[in-house]
């Protein structure tokens, strides 16, 4: 069940990253094991170091609230997972700390039909 | 946790969650005349409509279904249906007949002037609020509620909060023996193969995997790709990049259980279970299919904020974003943010929104309802012919 899995993210994640010193919290959710993008659900700096899961990541620019990092590098033309499953396809090499949207993935059934 | 809501039982054995006299305009040409007789009478609510004049075919079948399915939908007590000419006027009524419920015609042809058509229609209201008010709520298991879920102003929030909060509570209502609708056939695009999995036969797997294709190609006969197009402008700032995401975080609405049945635009549904309507995604237009279908409740589960509701039934505003709930604060019912700024779990999330859906079903107001933002688009998307 995704939605098990979805909140048990979310509890690991908060467990490794208590507020301390008040220091902001970044919050992530990473849906799926197979998922290789993770959404952030708050604006994240470039540079920021990101528990997620038992990676480490280090963003490579700036992720807006509700927008999507890459949790390892993506080469062109493979499938960019979320919820389990293909959202859309690597348009360019995307490294991994990197922001995915529509300048670097894009729909498969949009393009292929 | 309640398994039961408070209704008003109708002759076909329907309960409503709201009492309401419906004036319902069978025709554009009358939609003031209705606008006026609701404004005059207190518990009345105007339900107006686009076009009802040159249609034809299924374009007909569809308009008479979808204002005849929202008069006979058991939140409306009775109805008044007004008609520039009572030929349209009578369809209507007919269909809302059908329900066992009171219903008047008033028609620019058959009852004079704005003023004296309005005069009528007061009339006639006044006395059907009178009546409509003697009676009295009972409570109910959740077999007797039909929810439909929606959801508009998506952004990724939508897909990874109010979407699975609301597909919690889809699966309650489902256990429980109701009905939920899950639409929006163009948002299904990417994830149909999840819905088809689910269906209860091969052949209802097949038709689901034809309704998304059948949109597909429609939209591509008039020159435009929807897959490139959808998600919108709104939803990819939101943080969407392509259909297939928006479409997997849209079906976590309808929650997980099996897919018993596909249905047409505003066609009530003969199974209890987990059904879907084959309809567009645009939020009033889907809204009215649900209201047309029987729906007493709807879940509108929104990202990026959206004030509408529809006139006869009450529409939950949910949303998990909280710059969406302090900027749209007014037009939220339920705020599911603690999810992002207090890790609330999302079964909490579903547990809450089920336990505000219950509050809203025994008579507490939404937003939608209290600023009277209610609106009603009859769908035009499918084969239409026009007469003119």
């Amino acid at each position: 069940m995704i939605i098990h899995h979805f909140t048990k993210m979310m509890s690991e994640y908060s467990n490794h990253n208590k507020n301390q010193g008040g220091k902001t919290l970044d919050n992530v959710i990473w849906l799926e094991s197979k998922d290789n993008v993770a959404t952030v659900l708050n604006d994240v700096e470039q540079g920021a170091e990101l528990q997620i899961g038992d990676k480490k990541v280090s963003t490579t620019e700036q992720i807006p609230f509700g927008h999507k990092l890459a949790l390892s590098d993506i080469p062109a033309g493979e499938k960019v997972y979320k919820y389990g499953e293909p959202i859309g396809m690597a348009t360019q090499d995307i490294p991994c700390g990197a922001w995915v949207h529509v300048h670097n993935c894009a729909s498969i059934r949009g393009v292929a039909n | 946790m309640e398994n039961y809501f408070w209704g008003y039982k109708r002759p076909d054995g329907r309960f409503g969650v709201r009492n309401h006299v419906a004036i319902i305009s069978a025709s554009d040409n009358a939609n003031f005349i209705g606008r006026n007789i609701a404004d005059a009478v207190n518990g009345a609510v105007a339900v107006p409509t686009g076009f009802g004049r040159g249609e034809f075919g299924e374009g007909l079948k569809q308009h008479v279904r979808t204002l005849g399915g929202m008069g006979a939908n058991p939140n409306v007590y009775a109805a008044i249906v007004v008609s520039l000419e009572p030929v349209m006027a009578n369809r209507v009524a007919d269909f809302i007949k059908k329900s066992g419920k009171r219903v008047e015609v008033i028609t620019s042809d058959t009852d004079g002037s704005t003023i004296d058509a309005t005069a009528k229609g007061i009339k006639i209201a006044r006395q059907m609020v009178i009546d409509a008010s003697c009676l009295d709520r009972e409570k109910v298991g959740l077999e007797h509620l039909m929810l439909g879920v929606e959801c508009g102003g998506s952004d990724t929030t939508s897909g990874v909060i109010s979407n699975p909060a609301t597909g919690l509570v889809a699966d309650k209502v489902v256990d429980a023996g109701g009905t939920v609708i899950l639409s929006e056939t163009a948002e299904w695009t990417g994830a149909e193969h999840l819905l088809a999995q689910r269906a209860v036969s091969e052949e209802l797997s097949q038709e689901i995997i034809e309704a998304v294709n059948r949109f597909d190609v429609f939209y591509k006969n008039l020159g435009v790709d929807m897959n490139a197009n959808n998600p919108s402008p709104d939803n990819q700032k939101g943080g969407l990049t392509t259909i297939e995401e928006k479409s997997l975080g849209a079906i976590k609405k309808g929650g997980s259980r099996p897919v018993q049945a596909i249905y047409k635009y505003a066609e009530h549904p003969d199974k209890k279970g987990l059904v879907l309507m084959d309809a567009i995604s645009a939020g009033v237009e889907n809204i009215t299919g649900l209201a047309g279908a029987g729906c007493q409740i709807i879940i509108f589960s929104t990202g990026k904020g959206n004030p509408i509701g529809n006139p006869v039934v009450p529409t939950i505003k949910a949303s998990g974003n909280p710059r969406t709930v302090t900027l749209h604060a007014d037009n939220t019912d339920v705020d599911l943010s603690a999810v992002v700024t207090e890790q609330m779990p999302i079964e909490q999330a579903g547990d809450l929104l089920y336990d505000e859906m219950l509050l809203y079903a025994k008579g507490k107001v939404t937003s939608s309802e209290v600023l009277d933002d209610l609106v009603v688009s009859v769908s035009r998307n499918g084969k239409y012919v026009y007469g003119y």
